[in-house]
């Protein structure tokens, strides 16, 4: 089993939880997603794009809550309430974080949690690179104003 | 984004340890791409100019063969042309190697050792295309027979390939493109000027010693050639001690 295998395993798996807050649900759609991603050989013989296989996982977290959960609103939030044992410094940044705005969250995750590339990320969210840097940035302003007092310079 | 605030942005997102990964991981079987597949994109990586001398050689030799027929100079100038298509091949050679390709392996699907086969193979077998291709159009048209002439034309190539394979084994630095050129040089020239100056080196009388030269240079050439591969394994290893 390739070591990148096992490294994207875990970042899609990352993904999936951030989209859907269930531990078992974000596995089985990041199975799934790996099912789906080599199911079309068209693209493996030359390695598929990444965002594609990100573009599968979007796609079935949203078919989930079509199916399963209508009248619930997608919910990208952070949930806080189980990592009441993490440090407190983390815990700051985690409730500054979860008042974001989703998609800023979402660009977060996949910039400094699963470490994509700036384009990697504007072919994953089909937006321009520009406009993904300009995202972070205000991301980064965004949270530098809620953590002010903390010490993150 | 300072350093700090960006681990701790990292940390916020992370998920908890996924269950059934391994299992997954460990039953999924996954399509991998077929050697031949491998073969073609390897084929991919070679550079155009390898294929557009080798070809210019071709062309030439045709053009040659059709205008001014065949003699022993013609004999004489196409086997002091070949060792400049071994540079070719060994150009190729040495841009892996003195690269550092190796060190890209541990992430790779295919290790240094099995490309290095591949584009040499590729290479080995272009060569030996274009090579028999010469001698088919020449064997006729000469007083040497198919192997005779083989032999003429092989062994300059030969003692290229093996001089080169050695600069290749001493030397790891990007000028070892530019000394096997000088060593192609060496050898075309000297091959000119042995032959002009011997006047029957193609007769019967030194017919043992091309034999021999031939035999001697291939078994130095695979020697040559066994220890850049252990070379090879030798980096491999060095670079897993770093990983």
């Amino acid at each position: 089993m390739s070591v990148s295998l096992q490294d994207q395993y875990d970042k899609i798996y990352r993904y999936c939880y951030f989209k859907v807050n269930n531990k078992e649900i974000a596995e089985d759609l990041t199975q799934e997603t790996f099912l789906k991603y080599f199911s079309q050989t068209s693209y493996i013989n030359r390695g598929k794009p990444l965002a594609y296989l990100y573009t599968i996982a979007k796609n079935l977290c949203v078919d989930y809550y079509r199916n399963n959960n209508k009248e619930k609103k997608l919910d990208t939030e952070i949930l806080v309430n189980d990592t009441i044992s993490k440090v407190e410094t983390n815990l700051t940044v985690r409730q500054a974080v979860s008042t974001l705005p989703k998609d800023l969250q979402e660009l977060l995750l996949l910039r400094y949690a699963n470490e994509l590339k700036v384009n990697e990320i504007a072919s994953i969210m089909g937006i321009s690179r520009f406009s993904v840097s300009r995202k972070l940035n205000k991301a980064y302003g965004e949270l530098k104003t809620i953590l002010k007092e903390e010490d993150f310079s | 984004m300072r350093h700090k605030l960006k681990r701790e942005v990292k940390l916020t997102f992370e998920a908890p340890t996924p269950a059934r990964k391994e299992s997954f991981l460990c039953q999924f079987d996954y399509p991998r791409a077929s050697q031949f597949d491998f073969i073609k994109a390897q084929l991919g990586y070679i550079r155009k100019r390898v294929w557009i001398l080798s070809l210019l050689l071709f062309i030439v030799t045709l053009f040659e063969l059709h205008f001014y027929g065949v003699s022993t100079s013609f004999v004489r100038i196409m086997s002091s042309v070949l060792p400049f298509i071994s540079l070719i091949s060994i150009s190729e050679i040495t841009r892996s190697v003195t690269h550092n390709m190796e060190e890209l392996e541990m992430s790779c699907k295919h290790n240094f050792l099995e490309i290095f086969f591949i584009r040499a193979g590729i290479l080995g077998t272009a060569n030996l295309i274009f090579l028999l291709s010469i001698l088919f159009l020449l064997v006729g048209k000469t007083d040497f027979g198919f192997f005779r002439l083989g032999l003429f034309l092989t062994t300059p190539y030969l003692l290229n390939c093996y001089i080169s394979l050695i600069v290749l084994n001493c030397l790891k630095s990007r000028d070892v493109t530019y000394i096997c050129g000088i060593v192609t040089a060496f050898v075309s020239i000297s091959n000119v000027l042995i032959t002009i100056q011997i006047n029957d080196i193609y007769t019967e009388k030194y017919w043992t010693l091309w034999i021999t030269s031939f035999i001697v240079l291939a078994i130095l050439s695979v020697i040559e050639l066994v220890k850049l591969i252990k070379k090879m394994e030798e980096f491999k290893w060095n670079s897993s001690l770093t990983v």
